[in-house]
């Protein structure tokens, strides 16, 4: 071993030029790798926590009230000819025993929020204005755990909400013209009045929120909407949103409720964190290949210079075993030293960047490249392509272990 | 020369034919006998392609006979896998090439201790001591420690003739070893192999195409048209 470490080394210190090109191939490949996978996996973890942070990832309904035909009622009417299946319009289904179901969402793997709340239509009436709205009730303590309003709240207060008091968007409070403190009325569809006043303002980011939506307590929006202690659906939040499917399917399967992953409702915003995902392994796997093209083909170069050096050994004794030992150590060297100093570099390289701010709206400023530091990231790259480099590096080894020293020291 | 000592090696009705696959084999070596005996220096002479070499390589186990048998230091090579003969040639055989063949990236010392190195790892105290006096002897004790790229021919004609010694072999076997020399080198450094086969009881065989140092060995083998003929030599 420490015969082929000598040789291994002294080829590589010698051979300058050509271990600090396969070297510096290694390390830019782990460096791009870092980089490209730490930057996409930042930007979606941004991306989740702006978009779905502000969305419950499954939410519970009550499964509707199937009708069923009158002929599977069992029930015989004289001369019935045929019936007509009909979905009933306009009914409020609701949860009426909130507590047990609570708990049993609670036992779900992966769940780590559950909020009882109601949804519905209505209207605000400011003066003149009168808008149409959606009317999100909860318990705000609850509810930030879903939406985190409390982060986007630029006037007022949330957390501490009445039963006559509602927090609204800036671009509705601006179209109805309202103010911190102004009272307002709020007509639901259920056709039940009643008269607010505007605690907070708040800026999610998205337009649609900002304009539509109000934010009341539970109680409130039960006296709304009708729903003297139950409430029209269960919102629950997991430890990784991604998992939302099951849950939710896990959910209709055993309670037979009815309902909604965020997955399933913003499939398009899903495609788009998946295309960007495969886009970075794409990138990362077309960066090793390139690495490990360059240093296969400059290990062949370089058995094919040592050839008389390879024959000269083998007949002094050394065995096949030995020299592909020598080729494999002179490939593992370049690995490992390209991947630590990808490594330093990738980290570097994204201190740097996490170091631009941009300015955000209402003079807050956020990172221009949300960058995810995940040491699985760098020991995941630095593996890849010691693994990429050792394959590189067996096809030149195997051929030099093989070389024939007859054919070598008298092929001239 | 005492016919009673230590055989080196020996090749009973060695063939060796080139290209058995394809529809042209070249016969090189069409049943050759040879005995090379402990502390014996035996040229091999003969015409380019008349299988010199060939023999050669056979006898330092480099290569397998097509046909026959190389019993070299008591071992039958046929008994042997290729990690056997690599062992073998790393315990018992010596070469030295027409060019040196020195690893650029090693000192004179260090090039001449790879035979130890290959078999230990490294090589022991007591080796070096031993290829250090080597390396003395020859001349070479103010290169030791110099690249190969620094020293002249002779002296890295010289430097690999002690590699090739210093494992202690039985046989020491040089294929035109003065070939690549001028004329005062290549006697400098014949006339060393003759004072070390002398001094270390090895048995040389010493491939050339320069009649006058054939002359100076102790018994020529001729090897023409894939036969070899045996005489004495001039200075017996």
């Amino acid at each position: 071993m420490r015969f082929e470490y000598a040789v291994a080394t002294r080829h590589l210190v010698a051979g300058k030029g050509q271990t600090v090109l396969t070297v510096a191939a290694v390390a830019v490949a782990v460096t791009v790798i870092i980089f490209i996978t730490s930057l996409i996996q930042g930007l979606q973890k941004r991306l989740v926590d702006d978009f779905i942070g502000s969305l419950p990832h499954v939410t519970v309904k009550p499964a509707e009230r199937q009708p069923r035909s009158l002929a599977a009622t069992g029930a015989r009417v004289a001369g019935m000819a045929g019936t007509t299946v009909q979905e009933t319009v306009q009914r409020r289904e609701s949860f009426d025993d909130v507590e047990k179901l609570t708990r049993q969402l609670a036992q779900f793997a992966g769940v780590t929020a559950v909020v009882p709340a109601i949804r519905g239509q209505a209207f605000l009436v400011h003066g003149a204005k009168r808008l149409g709205v959606s009317v999100s009730g909860a318990d705000p303590a609850k509810q930030e755990r879903i939406n985190a309003l409390q982060d986007d709240m630029i006037a007022g207060r949330w957390l501490s909400l009445g039963s006559d008091e509602i927090v609204v968007g800036f671009r509705l409070a601006d179209e109805a013209g309202v103010r911190l403190g102004d009272r307002v009325r709020l007509i639901s569809s259920e056709g039940v009045d009643g008269v607010f006043t505007v605690a907070g303002i708040f800026d999610t980011g998205q337009n649609a929120a900002d304009l539509g939506s109000v934010f009341a307590t539970l109680r409130s929006a039960q006296r709304l909407f009708r729903l003297q202690g139950s409430v029209s659906s269960v919102l629950l939040k997991l430890d990784d949103p991604f998992t939302a499917n099951e849950v939710a399917d896990a959910v209709t399967g055993s309670l037979h409720h009815k309902t909604e992953s965020w997955m399933r409702e913003q499939a398009q915003f899903v495609n788009g964190l998946r295309a960007q995902s495969s886009s970075s392994a794409m990138i990362s796997v077309f960066a090793l290949l390139a690495s490990a093209f360059s240093i296969a083909a400059v290990l062949i170069v370089s058995v094919i210079q040592k050839s008389k050096e390879i024959g000269i050994l083998k007949s002094m004794g050394a065995r096949d075993r030995q020299i592909l030992l020598i080729f494999g150590m002179e490939g593992l060297g370049i690995a490992l030293v390209g991947a630590a100093a990808g490594c330093g570099a990738g980290y570097l390289f994204l201190r740097m960047l996490a170091g631009v701010r941009q300015v955000a709206r209402f003079g807050r400023t956020d990172q221009l490249f949300p960058i995810s530091f995940d040491p699985t990231i760098f020991l995941g790259a630095a593996a890849a392509a010691v693994a990429a480099t050792m394959v590189a590096a067996v096809l030149p080894a195997r051929r030099a272990a093989r070389m024939d020293p007859v054919e070598i020291i008298h092929g001239n | 020369m005492a016919t009673d000592a230590v055989v080196a090696v020996e090749g009973c009705g060695l063939r060796k034919v080139y290209g058995l696959d394809t529809p042209h084999p070249v016969e090189v070596l069409q049943g050759v006998d040879v005995r090379i005996r402990q502390g014996e220096f035996v040229a091999i002479i003969g015409q380019s392609g008349s299988g010199k070499t060939t023999l050669l390589n056979l006898l330092g186990a480099l290569d397998r006979p097509t046909e026959g048998r190389i019993v070299l230091s008591g071992a039958d090579t046929a008994d042997l896998d290729d990690n056997g003969l690599a062992d073998l040639r790393n315990r018992v055989v010596g070469f030295v090439f027409q060019f040196h063949y020195l690893l650029p990236e090693f000192t004179c010392l260090e090039n001449a201790l790879m035979p130890l190195a290959i078999r230990h790892g490294s090589a022991g105290r007591a080796d070096a001591e031993r290829v250090r006096g080597l390396l003395n002897r020859v001349g070479l004790a103010d290169q030791m420690h110099k690249r190969p790229g620094q020293m002249s021919g002779g002296q890295q004609q010289r430097a690999a003739l002690i590699r090739a010694l210093a494992n202690s072999p039985r046989l020491v076997l040089a294929d035109e070893p003065t070939g690549n020399l001028d004329a005062r080198s290549g006697r400098e450094v014949f006339d060393l192999m003759r004072e070390m086969t002398r001094e270390t009881g090895v048995a040389f065989v010493m491939v050339t195409h320069d009649d006058r140092l054939a002359q100076a060995a102790d018994r020529v083998i001729h090897v023409e048209l894939g036969r070899a003929h045996e005489h004495s030599g001039a200075e017996e």
